[in-house]
């Protein structure tokens, strides 16, 4: 069952006017009919360009859960144990209602009735199948039941695989839909196209629950008593995220992710409510802090939880270790801990000062060194460490670079180094080496500077001479 | 003064799960090259908490520490210090941590008990002065360093020797005198290594 453009039908939006609704990211998630070629996915500054007069609505992925969970309600009360997959579209197992509602078709007509106009409603055996045949239901304007489903899948368009640049290969190697491509061999596809030409080839063949779910053990399951029952939704999105952050632990010594989960909330004075949610993906934590948030927002904006949550439990299904490979070296209880300690560092002494380094080419120890935060992409090189860079200085590197350059007092005799003053005091210059000319960016007015290795019985010392003046570069530590 | 030849003792400086080495002299007599070795074989993430922002990575990467499993935390007040250094140790494989001046003493010794329970190990390098007693497992001390390769404006710094005081612990509680060989690549040996007894103490 599905409302192809629920993110508009649920803020209302005027329906005489062209209005798209864009995530976080601008992109394009619903649009409605008048805004003409503006397609999903699309960013949102070329969906303005393609259609100028389109009203723009930010996503609330909490709001739309809350608008949706009626309907959730009304599908229940015929149907129970409904999966959610996000607001507006939801998967209704209907095996078992089939017969108590004499057949698919009564069944069908009883869903429609109490969802109202404008749900696209489908009836296929697996969720793929289902998903596909909601969109043929949409633009018939009538519900589909899909009868035979090898024959509806093999007739489908590769596209419907759902990656683009997959659907492309696959087009240019002469496969133009999923019945073609379930007659190749798998092995000889997962060999190719990996984990995703794996899963199209197990969608084209109509097995799209997750090959071999893995057994969870039961103690997986999280759950948190409240003594304070909880009855806003500042704490509801707190609660979540400790759960979500909770399992996502437990699943990750587990090297595993959750496929489908079930958020179970006891009220205080009215029964145990319960949803499942599922996902095409595995879960991670962040995607399922979400759905706990939503899912919570929608009880208590309904009025589902009357005097607030008591307990809430979170049982996953459907695990797959898919997205979870580690490393050999790798261990995931470690990871996760330095993850975790890097996070609260750079909390305390922002992200700037969280480094990764990464050497690239220049003649001064200082710049040879690209540092970025850590946590974010390395980006590539401004200079290139394979360069030769006349004028380097020989190794071995200083251990101690001052950011800036720091004046250093050295006494000279006939051109020769003699003293330098080392805090206090003053120390002989036993040998010396040098001096490596470093040019500068005369261009921008730069002066030319020569660097000296001096060396004393505290130490070796790099430092320049720049306009007659000392500044020490580096320690040799 | 007694001076005996202990060449029996394993020739390598390392670092051992739980415990805290520190690293104690002015900077240039090559302790932070040799912190950044000890880390070198320490398994998962390192984390380097520079005071001054002055720490080269290039010294790390010579040294052969993998450049993608350090991270480098600046920190230069010293009331946040332990707070840092305290998650650090949490959860990392290995810290190398400079002390700022001002750190209490307690704290130190409270880093030194996390270490401890867990089992990560640890390197303080004072930016300034020594650290209290009781912290470290194996204290090395700075002696004297000497260069070689440069001339009278020729050459260029090549190899260096520096000798460090070694006690605590770590040594049995025996001071030793360490000679290391640096030869600017990615190992440090061990030259000479001396037990030296204090006046009225035997040696074992």
């Amino acid at each position: 069952m599905w409302f192809p453009d629920w993110p508009l039908l649920c803020l209302d939006a005027p329906s005489d006017e062209p209005s798209q609704v864009v995530d976080d990211s601008n992109r394009v998630v619903a649009a409605n009919s008048l805004a003409v070629d503006v397609r999903l996915g699309m960013a949102r500054r070329e969906a303005e360009a393609v259609c100028p007069t389109v009203v723009t609505y930010a996503q609330d992925g909490g709001a739309e859960a809350a608008a949706f969970e009626p309907i959730a309600v009304a599908i229940e009360t015929l149907v129970p144990r409904l999966e959610m997959v996000h607001p507006g579209l939801v998967f209704v197992p209907i095996g078992g209602a089939v017969r108590y509602y004499g057949g698919e078709e009564s069944l069908v007509e009883q869903i429609a009735e109490v969802v109202g106009p404008g749900a696209a409603i489908a009836v296929a055996q697996g969720p793929f199948a289902a998903r596909q045949a909601a969109i043929l239901a949409r633009d018939q304007h009538e519900p589909y039941r899909v009868t035979n489903e090898t024959e509806f899948l093999a007739a489908l368009d590769v596209a419907a695989i759902g990656s683009e640049e997959l659907a492309a290969t696959f087009r240019w190697l002469g496969i133009t839909t999923l019945g073609e491509l379930a007659t190749l061999p798998r092995a000889a596809v997962a060999s190719r196209f990996g984990t995703l030409g794996l899963t199209a080839h197990r969608y084209a063949s109509g097995e799209d629950s997750p090959s071999q779910p893995r057994q969870v053990p039961a103690d997986l399951a999280v759950e948190e008593t409240f003594e304070e029952p909880l009855v806003n939704l500042e704490q509801a999105g707190f609660a979540a995220r400790t759960l979500a952050h909770r399992l996502s632990e437990a699943f990750r010594s587990e090297g595993v992710a959750p496929h489908r989960v079930e958020i179970e909330a006891e009220s205080v004075d009215g029964p145990v409510v319960s949803r499942v949610w599922r996902s095409a993906n595995p879960f991670d934590e962040a995607t399922l802090a979400e759905r706990i948030r939503w899912q919570l927002r929608a009880w208590v904006e309904s009025g589902g939880i009357p005097g607030g949550i008591r307990r809430l439990r979170i049982v996953p299904a459907d695990v797959s270790g898919e997205g979870r490979q580690l490393g050999l070296a790798e261990d995931p209880v470690s990871e996760a801990e330095a993850t975790r300690a890097l996070i609260r560092a750079q909390a305390l002494v922002g992200p700037d000062s969280v480094l990764q380094a990464r050497r690239q080419g220049g003649r001064d120890p200082g710049e040879q060194v690209q540092w970025f935060r850590w946590g974010e992409p390395a980006p590539s090189p401004s200079r290139d460490p394979a360069a030769p860079w006349p004028g380097r200085l020989p190794s071995p590197a200083p251990a101690l670079v001052p950011p800036h350059p720091r004046p250093l007092g050295v006494e000279w005799e006939a051109g020769l180094p003699t003293r330098v003053r080392l805090r206090s005091r003053w120390e002989p210059v036993l040998s010396w080496a040098g001096p490596w000319r470093r040019v500068g960016r005369w261009w921008e007015g730069e002066p030319a500077a020569d660097r000296y290795q001096l060396v004393t019985s505290a130490g070796a010392f790099l430092c320049e001479i720049r306009q007659g003046k000392t500044f020490l570069v580096g320690v040799y530590d | 003064m007694t001076v005996t030849a202990l060449s029996s003792i394993s020739p390598q400086l390392e670092l051992e799960a739980g415990k805290v080495v520190g690293l104690v002299g002015a900077p240039g007599s090559g302790l932070t090259r040799l912190g950044f070795g000890l880390l070198r074989d320490q398994p998962g993430w390192v984390a380097c908490i520079d005071v001054r922002g002055w720490l080269n990575p290039t010294v790390l990467w010579d040294m052969g520490v993998p450049t993608e499993r350090v991270v480098v935390v600046r920190c230069p007040d010293s009331r946040s210090w332990p707070q840092v250094t305290a998650t650090l140790v949490e959860g990392m494989g290995a810290v190398y941590a400079e002390v700022p001046s001002g750190v209490a003493v307690p704290m130190l010794r409270r880093l030194s008990a996390l270490a401890r329970a867990r089992g990560t190990p640890v390197v303080l390098r004072p930016v300034d002065g020594d650290l209290p007693a009781g912290v470290t497992h194996l204290r090395l001390e700075a002696q004297e360093v000497e260069w070689e390769g440069a001339g009278e404006g020729r050459g260029r710094l090549r190899d260096r020797r520096f000798t460090l005081a070694a006690t605590g612990k770590g040594v049995g509680g025996v001071r030793q005198l360490i000679e290391v060989e640096d030869d600017g690549s990615d190992t440090m040996r061990v030259v000479s290594r001396l037990a030296v007894a204090m006046p009225g103490r035997a040696v074992g």
